[in-house]
């Protein structure tokens, strides 16, 4: 059975999505590509919001994109550094 | 009388600049612990991440007001400063609320795994926290005892040491991390009994604070390791 997806994990994806789309997606193929229920992907969604690791951006046509922020790139940059500490200090 | 004659008479000058350079070395340590790990926090607001510092932002203080208290003792003589006695007490409050948040996040650092699914419950379980820590410190400060304080921050250790065993047999419940957690523990306590005069020889104090601040050294090497070193390798 395959190993469920931690918190870490699943915000890793999201913006890894978002990094590979160009830095431009709409939220239904994120959430599509996510693989994660819509419940959860709507948590997950406004915690990266709140957090200010996404934002969201509208076009001229008044659709919704969603970027990553530099705090984004950063968290992309520094992800596997940061999972390497919590693993060493079993956090 | 001059200032220099309300001072003993036999300064112990050696002893306090032993705990100056003690205290400077670990305050140090966890300061720059508390600083490498403010992005890994902030980028991820991850629970565990916020306890795990907050042990050392905590030891960090632990240890400043250890120093006051130590320097009130050392330095003041009672007979001439009647208000000295009233210091002690507030000196000892503040060491007691700090090490008790020490103690408290280690226990949070090593528990955080089984409660941090309940996100609702942990801003209330952080504030009472310190509510624990104000309450315990305040009985410190009222019996006026260094033994109390230890007693307090044993059971607060104990406690969460049954609280982080797991309930099935894994291969290693005792881990390299909670051994630090462990000795970080133990030399604290050792620390506080220094502050009773005669339980801990003067000749043995210097190797423990060798070893104490080796632990904490110890610790700031590995997040140092885990946090920087690949990133300059990749550059």
């Amino acid at each position: 059975m395959p190993k469920k997806r931690d918190r870490l994990e699943i915000i890793y994806t999201i913006l890894k999505i978002i990094h590979n789309h160009d830095n431009s997606i709409k939220p239904t193929p994120l959430l599509r590509y996510t693989n994660v229920s819509s419940q959860s992907f709507l948590e997950y969604y406004n915690e990266l919001l709140d957090k200010e690791l996404i934002r969201e951006e509208y076009d001229k046509k008044k659709k919704k994109y969603i970027t990553l922020t530099d705090k984004g790139f950063s968290f992309l940059e520094k992800y596997k550094l940061i999972l390497g500490f919590i693993e060493e200090f079993e956090l | 009388m001059p200032p220099h004659m309300m001072f003993k008479q036999m300064i112990p000058l050696e002893i306090l600049a032993t705990e100056i350079i003690y205290f400077i070395l670990v305050f140090c340590v966890c300061i720059f612990i508390y600083y490498k790990t403010r992005d890994a926090y902030n980028l991820t607001k991850h629970q565990g991440i916020f306890h795990f510092r907050n042990i050392f932002l905590y030891f960090a203080l632990a240890y400043a007001f250890r120093l006051l208290h130590i320097s009130i003792i050392l330095l003041l003589d009672p007979r001439m400063f009647q208000n000295i006695r009233a210091l002690q007490p507030i000196s000892l409050l503040l060491v007691g609320y700090f090490s008790t948040m020490a103690v408290l996040s280690v226990a949070m650092a090593a528990l955080i795994k089984k409660i941090k699914n309940h996100k609702d419950g942990l801003h209330t379980l952080n504030n009472s926290l310190h509510i624990v820590a104000i309450i315990l410190a305040v009985i410190v400060a009222l019996t006026r005892s260094h033994h109390v304080l230890i007693l307090v921050l044993s059971v607060v250790f104990i406690v969460s040491i049954i609280f982080s065993i797991p309930k099935k047999k894994t291969k290693g419940i005792i881990s390299q991390n909670k051994i630090t957690y462990l000795l970080l523990f133990i030399f604290w306590i050792l620390n506080i009994l220094t502050l009773t005069k005669g339980v801990i020889p003067q000749e043995l104090k210097i190797p423990l604070y060798v070893i104490s601040a080796a632990i904490f050294l110890w610790i700031f090497i590995r997040v140092r390791k885990r946090l920087f070193s690949n990133a300059k390798k990749k550059r």
